[in-house]
């Protein structure tokens, strides 16, 4: 019966698609199974004995009563699924059956693809493999012992080996030259047979990179800093995009500026205001750096007096300020966007910090005061310099 | 008093049928016009669509693997799912719901008219028809709720009663098979109307059919009556015991399911448990919206109820009263005991509110045609008469109306999400070969998952949940966590760190809350989609297997739920066509016209026009009380305390109009100025921040003028940010209070024009024409990884946080994307517990960069633990339970080629380190060098110890954008040396990285990275090395 609707309900319902049913194959064999005894009855049987008039409402009952009780048999699971080894003999006598082996060789191969490994190679460290896998026309690996020869491009020679198993291949030593090239396998047979070309990657290895630095520039807004072209110990250019490392330091302040490489170069710019008249730099990678090179900046100082001018707000004790024009004593206005840093002192209060930024030469602040908070002391301190003014309303 | 049975006269039951008729029509107008505009927005039609699906794709499978990572579908009643998924051969999903949904309240406004028949008369039946379509517990249930399966199984119940009151008074047998008929098919829509429907609407019938055989005749003296009473109570027996029998077998895999399911969950809390005085916005929604205008009925009905022979339905209603106000007083959970804590309560107050129908029914049949109408025409005039009549229906269509438009005048669900992108996202190029997530959609995600075949581990139907993440925490779904604080928020990171485990692959975010998270714990924006949903990815997620486990229901379990609850609902259609075939529907079956203890003429004129006086008065006196009081607000000046509050609320809100208005006037910026200052500046705070409080402390105070210390606490997914503000107020002439505006000054950028060489990484996706477009293509390609100096670490303190920190470097020349996993091991080897990356370290490596990681292993949030902190604290840590302490740890490390999210633009400037009491603090500024915006930014601390391994790693991110060419200033602390005790040092044969330990091998066991920044030996530390990353891009991006 339970069987019935099973087979019903995956009649009528095909599965949701997230548990396929997948034809299984499975090896012959033979075991108990427990079942409920109604369970091996054809449901033409069933039918029949439930409808016998007299028997109707016996039956029913006794149906009921069997179909949940439990009991055991032995069981044959094939290819096809289970079965009673007493009401089907002949299947079972094919259950499990094998027949005499015999060996069908592979054709000659019609097919040969090579693959290279590792993903990348590393110029110097390390192995690669070359690998060819050859197959007939049916699919069937290709036979042993047939001689293949592998051509690399960063190699200056060829390399040759025998088949086995449907494969052939070659583990050499890298090369120290980096860069992309190209590999092909060619097997000598009867008719000759050639894979097609598969690119494989060499890299610099970056283990062995020795990071310089070249002359940093100083411009106008900005400070370069700059390597020249990087090189590992086999003398080959890094590749694009590895993660690099510069480092400036002076008095006690560390500067960290991640840097990519680009065209074998590693750059980055920080704007000059944050420089100061000398700071040492180091470009590093995970495991070699530079020596501490000086970077010196002739930084020029700020230009004072700044003029100051004030707009107090008695009624909202509300105190504006403004610096301008900012000038160092080169005669350029102060960068846009360097920073500003406020402290306002007096004697009521804890001194009070605050920021504003240079924007056309001109820094402002708007500052809460009232009357009897005068007179305060305010500096002003940018990179280039300080300014200290005593303000009142 | 003699019992006499007789028949109403015709124009009695003609008024009745019409004025059903009239109801039907208003139903199919009212109700079924509006569900097609309302279901959008209700909280359960979708839930009922995707069952619906369930059942149309498959209809004998009761295994669904969409929600939960599978659940059987036998967990809920499946009448109108069924009747639906038949419809959706005819029409689309959405239309065949709302014609299920009409067709159930017509049944509905039948079944009430019948169900009145049976204590008043057809007239009174009829306005109980009427009231039922424009009652506000029926707008609510269909068009906030959406709870088709609630109005289709009482439609069903409601018809059944006539036939369980025939049976029981005279004992017909058809009248019992008809009951049955009925009752199964109510037990197919939903078994909850007829477990409770047998307590609260066939106990009254009962009681009413007892008191007729009682009253019936009145000869054969006390002794005589009660044994005229036994032939009904064994009628009563039969039919209880054949009820019970209905309900189980009808859904008798529903039955089997909760009684053996093994998934012990905690209950989700609800708001109709609630106190509605403590919470009045619950009580809104609750109490006053589903009574509406029937709690100025209610006195009367309670009344005429307790006076008459309508006492049982009064009693019955009284129950549902006192239910429905859930915790607001103790009664409901004594009467209700454990079940008070599964039960919506919401639930009684509807069933009441359909109970007292019929008395209300007879009430304005009264009012309208009966001897009290006659009274107030006579002493008033028709004008009053007609003008209390048009008041009160007035009064109740509006608020029905109301209700039905409530969700689209507030919305509780976000705006409508176009699934198709979604749906072909899934089903293109295989991505449904792993599970997805959705963020931020409300209901519309079962929709969603109705349209797909994709699987998603989160799931619309909590009682179905499996997974333990979720039935430990009171988390009713994943994807609305936000809004649950510590169990919704923990439950969410979890499956994003351990979406492996899950095979969940890809998030679809409605929400930019949810971006930071999720770019911080390793997923990789893809692209946002035209409904502005953006699609999330995770790399290196294995795909499902081919074959999903699955819970085998017995078979002939399976057979009968998906045969017996349509057999039954056809059944009751077939039943209901004939009846009305036959006359029989709308007819009462019995009549006790005789019975009626009413007066059939209004008696107390004088009380009656002392009531009228009174109830103008009140009315007056109401109005005029209401009018004061819009008056009194119209004028309230806002408190100095108030304008501050209502400017923070309008900054969170982004009401920057608003904002502007409660600045000074006489100082304020124009408003271009204002926006630009605010929009200005963004990130994880400000794009991505919900405000959580505001603390108000008063610095300094003058008559006009008050100076306030802010502090405002901003949630975001990744902690909690204060942010002290100084604010001046000021009372200007006009009486009012203003803020004093403080320009913010944005920072310029140096350069016009910034100009960065770079590398531009692109990787073959799957879209490749290939064989290999498969499920590999997303696991090979792996660059080599070496991993250093891992070590199972422990925070010294209570809660023993245990961690696995070590470094790694990707030794390779292509960019990693980074899976690592850890797993604590006992002193058997056994594992004890398991975790993977989440923040601390970096999911993105450049070629040649390396990183600390901390593995954090963390327990699961029970209810418990969670209920006390009641709010959402990003840092809480829930240690593990472990069987015994570990003893050693495993890490193993998996890389992917990536070439997305690789952002190292930002320089960090001007660092330097303190010691102090609370640890190490570091600070400096975050200069933004490169080309993008710095939406959010990371700053990762891997500290070494004085042997120069790494002992501990910390992630802290910057509270603002940093716009290229701009910087930021930035504090943190980091913990001290004797913070963390190292408890072992991990040996290399249990680290691996991409399946192997070749690379940790020839790294060498004492590699400390170069670049590290020296730190005072005196601090326990020798060095740190920071990686700062970045994700780059804006909500509005």
């Amino acid at each position: 019966m339970t069987h019935w609707i099973r087979t019903f309900i995956s009649y009528i319902s095909p599965l949701k698609r997230a548990a396929p049913m997948e034809p299984l194959l499975c090896t012959a064999g033979s075991f108990k199974l427990t079942y409920n005894l109604l369970q091996g009855l054809q449901s033409q049987a069933l039918y029949q004995f439930l409808h016998m008039p007299n028997l109707r409402r016996v039956g029913i009952s006794l149906f009921f009563f069997l179909y949940t009780m439990p009991t055991y048999g032995q069981w044959t699971s094939d290819a096809f699924g289970l079965f009673d080894p007493a009401t089907e003999p002949e299947r079972q006598a094919w259950a499990g059956l094998q027949g005499e082996r015999y060996i069908q060789g592979p054709e000659p191969p019609t097919s040969l693809q090579i693959l290279m490994g590792e993903k990348s190679l590393i110029a110097g460290r390390g192995r690669s493999m070359a690998l060819a896998l050859g197959l007939d026309t049916h699919g069937n690996l290709m036979a042993n012992g047939l001689i293949t020869e592998f051509q690399l491009s960063s190699e200056d020679r060829t390399f040759q080996t025998e088949s086995d198993n449907g494969l052939a291949y070659i583990i050499i030593p890298n090369t120290t030259l980096a860069g992309l090239f190209w590999a092909s396998a060619l097997i000598k047979n009867n008719s000759p047979l050639q894979s097609e070309r598969q690119l494989y990657r060499i890299t610099a290895d970056m283990r062995q990179v020795v990071p310089r630095i070249e002359g940093s520039r100083i411009g106008d807004v900005r400070a370069d800093l700059v390597s020249p072209p990087l090189r590992d110990v086999h003398d080959n250019l890094i590749d694009d995009g590895q993660g690099f490392l510069f480092q400036l330091k002076r008095h006690g302040k560390t500067d960290l500026i991640p840097a990519l490489s680009v065209s074998a170069l590693v750059q980055a710019q920080i704007p000059k205001d944050q420089l100061d008249r000398e700071q040492f730099l180091r470009l590093s990678t995970n495991f070699e750096q530079t020596d501490a090179k000086v970077l010196a900046y002739a930084k020029p100082r700020l230009l004072s007096p700044i003029a100051l001018t004030t707009q107090y707000n008695a009624d909202l004790g509300l105190l504006n300020v403004k610096w301008a024009p900012l000038l160092t004593d080169d005669g350029h206005l102060v960068p846009d966007g360097s920073r500003v840093k406020l402290r306002l002192e007096t004697k009521l209060f804890d001194p009070a910090d605050t920021t504003a930024w240079v924007e056309a030469g001109m820094a402002r602040a708007s500052l809460f005061l009232w009357k009897e908070d005068f007179p305060a002391r305010l500096t002003l301190a940018t990179s280039f310099g300080a300014e200290v003014y005593e303000v009142n309303p | 008093m003699e019992l006499s049975l007789q028949k109403y006269s015709v124009q009695e039951r003609e008024a009745g049928v019409f004025l059903l008729l009239l109801a039907l029509g208003a139903a199919l107008l009212f109700h079924g016009g509006l569900t097609a505009f309302t279901y959008g927005n209700t909280y359960d039609a979708y839930i009922h669509m995707f069952f619906a699906d369930s059942y149309h794709r498959s209809w004998f499978d009761t295994w669904e693997p969409r929600w939960y990572t599978g659940f059987s579908t036998t967990s809920y009643p499946p009448g109108t799912h069924m009747i639906m998924a038949g419809l959706q051969h005819l029409m689309p999903l959405e239309a065949a719901f709302v014609a299920t949904l009409t067709l159930g309240m017509l049944i509905l406004t039948v079944g009430l008219y019948r169900f009145a028949l049976i204590w008043v008369p057809p007239r009174a039946a009829g306005y109980a028809a009427l009231g039922l379509v424009l009652a506000s517990s029926i707008a609510e249930t269909l068009h906030i709720f959406g709870q088709l399966p609630t109005i289709f199984s009482l439609g069903l119940f409601l018809n059944a009663l006539p036939h369980v009151f025939a049976w029981l008074v005279r004992g017909s047998r058809a009248d019992l098979l008809f009951a049955l008929i009925y009752a199964s098919a109510t037990t197919a829509a939903h078994h909850v109307t007829t477990l409770f429907g047998m307590v609260l609407f066939i106990g009254p019938i009962a009681l009413h059919a007892l008191r007729v055989a009682y009253v019936a005749r009145t000869s054969g003296g006390l002794w005589g009556r009660i044994l005229r009473l036994v032939p009904t109570l064994i009628r009563g027996l039969i039919l209880g015991t054949l009820l019970v029998m209905v309900l189980v077998i009808t859904v008798f895999a529903y039955w089997y399911w909760s009684l053996t399911d093994p998934i012990t969950q905690v209950s989700i809390p609800h708001g109709s448990r609630e106190n509605f005085i403590a919470r009045p916005d619950l009580g809104f929604v609750f109490f006053i919206l589903p009574w509406g205008t029937s709690l100025l009925a209610l006195p009367y009905v309670f009344y005429k109820s307790f006076t008459s022979r309508l006492w049982p339905l009064g009693l019955s209603i009284l129950l549902c009263f006192v239910l429905g106000t859930g915790g607001t007083t103790p009664i409901p959970k004594m009467l209700l005991g454990s079940a008070f804590d599964i039960l919506t309560l919401d639930r009684f107050t509807f069933w009441g509110s359909i109970l007292m129908l019929p008395v209300l029914g007879f009430g304005l049949d009264r009012l309208i045609n009966g001897p009290l109408g006659q009274a107030i025409k006579s002493s008033y005039g028709l004008l009053i008469h007609r003008g209390l009549i048009a008041a009160y229906y007035i009064a109740v269509l509006v608020v029905a109306l109301f209700t039905a438009v409530l969700p689209t005048i507030r919305p509780t669900q976000p705006a409508p999400i176009d699934a198709t992108p979604i749906v072909t996202f899934m089903e293109r190029d295989e991505h449904d070969r792993w599970r997805y997530l959705t963020l931020g959609f409300g209901d519309q995600f079962a929709l969603i998952a109705a349209k797909t075949t994709a699987l998603s581990v989160d799931g619309n139907y909590h009682s179905a949940r499996r997974l333990p993440f979720l039935t430990s925490y009171a988390v009713e779904r994943l994807e609305n966590a936000k809004y649950l604080g510590v169990p919704g928020l923990g439950s969410l990171q979890q499956f994003l760190i351990n979406a492996p485990t899950y095979h969940l692959k890809y998030v679809f975010s409605n929400d930019a809350f949810y971006d930071p998270l999720l770019h911080f714990t390793g997923w990789t924006r893809l692209n946002r989609l035209t409904s502005g949903v953006t699609i999330w990815e995770k790399g290196d997620v294995p795909p499902l297997p081919t074959i999903l486990p699955r819970r085998q229901l017995n078979p002939t379990h399976t057979l009968l739920w998906s045969t017996l609850p349509p057999t039954a609902l056809t059944l009751a259609g077939l039943l209901m066509l004939w009846q009305l075939g036959r006359g029989q529907l709308v007819a009462p079956l019995l009549t006790f016209v005789e019975i009626s203890a009413e007066p059939q003429k209004a008696t107390g004129m004088r009380r009656l026009r002392y009531g009228l006086i009174l109830v103008t008065i009140l009315t007056f006196l109401g109005c005029c009380a209401g009018a004061y009081l819009a008056w009194r607000i119209s004028l309230h000046v806002p408190t100095a305390r108030e304008v501050v509050e209502a400017y923070m609320d309008d900054l969170d809100f982004r009401r920057f109009a608003n904002a502007h208005a409660r600045l000074d006037p006489e100082t304020r910026p124009d408003f271009e100025t204002f926006l630009f200052e605010r929009l200005w500046v963004g990130g994880l705070v400000n794009s991505f921040g919900k405000l959580d409080s505001v603390t108000l402390e008063i610095e300094d105070k003058s008559a006009r003028v008050i100076d306030w210390r802010v502090t405002s606490t901003w949630l975001t997914a990744l902690g909690a940010y204060d942010q002290p503000l100084f604010l001046r107020t000021i009372k200007r002439d006009d009486g009012h209070w203003y803020i004093v505006a403080q320009g913010l000054a944005p920072q310029q950028s140096q350069d016009r024009v910034q100009i960065q060489p770079g590398a531009e990484f692109a990787l073959a996706g799957r879209r490749q024409p290939r064989l290999d477009t498969d499920i590999y293509r997303d696991r090979v390609d792996r660059p080599r990884l070496a991993m250093q100096g891992a070590r199972l670490v422990k925070q010294v303190g209570p809660l023993g946080r245990y961690a696995i920190v070590g470094g790694i470097y990707n030794d390779d020349t292509d960019p990693a994307f980074l899976t690592i996993e850890g797993r604590l091991r006992g002193a058997r080897d056994e594992i004890l517990a398991s975790g993977s990356l989440a923040q601390h370290g970096a999911h993105r490596l450049l070629g040649g960069e390396y990183i600390g990681f901390r593995v954090d292993v963390e327990g699961v949030l029970s209810l418990q633990d969670a209920k006390p902190t009641d709010g959402f604290d990003p840092d809480l840590f829930v240690p593990p339970i472990l069987e015994a302490a570990p003893i050693s740890a495993d890490v193993t490390a998996r890389g992917l080629a990536h070439g997305a999210d690789l952002y190292r633009g930002i320089a960090l400037l001007g660092l330097e380190f303190e010691e102090n009491e609370k640890g190490l603090q570091y600070r400096g500024r975050a200069y933004n060098r490169g080309t993008s915006l710095a939406s959010v930014t990371r700053i990762t601390c891997t500290l070494f110890d004085l042997t120069g391994q790494p002992v501990w790693v910390q992630a802290d991110f910057l509270e603002a954008n940093l716009i290229p060419g701009q910087e930021q200033p930035f504090a943190f602390t980091l913990p001290l040396r004797d913070f963390v005790e190292v408890l072992t040092q991990i040996p290399l044969s249990q680290m691996a990285t991409n399946g192997t330990g070749v690379a940790i091998e020839a790294f060498g066991p004492a590699f400390a990275p170069k670049g590290l920044i020296p730190l005072d030996p005196t601090s326990g530390y020798s060095g740190v090395h920071i990686h700062v990353s970045s994700m780059t891009h804006d909500p509005l991006d």
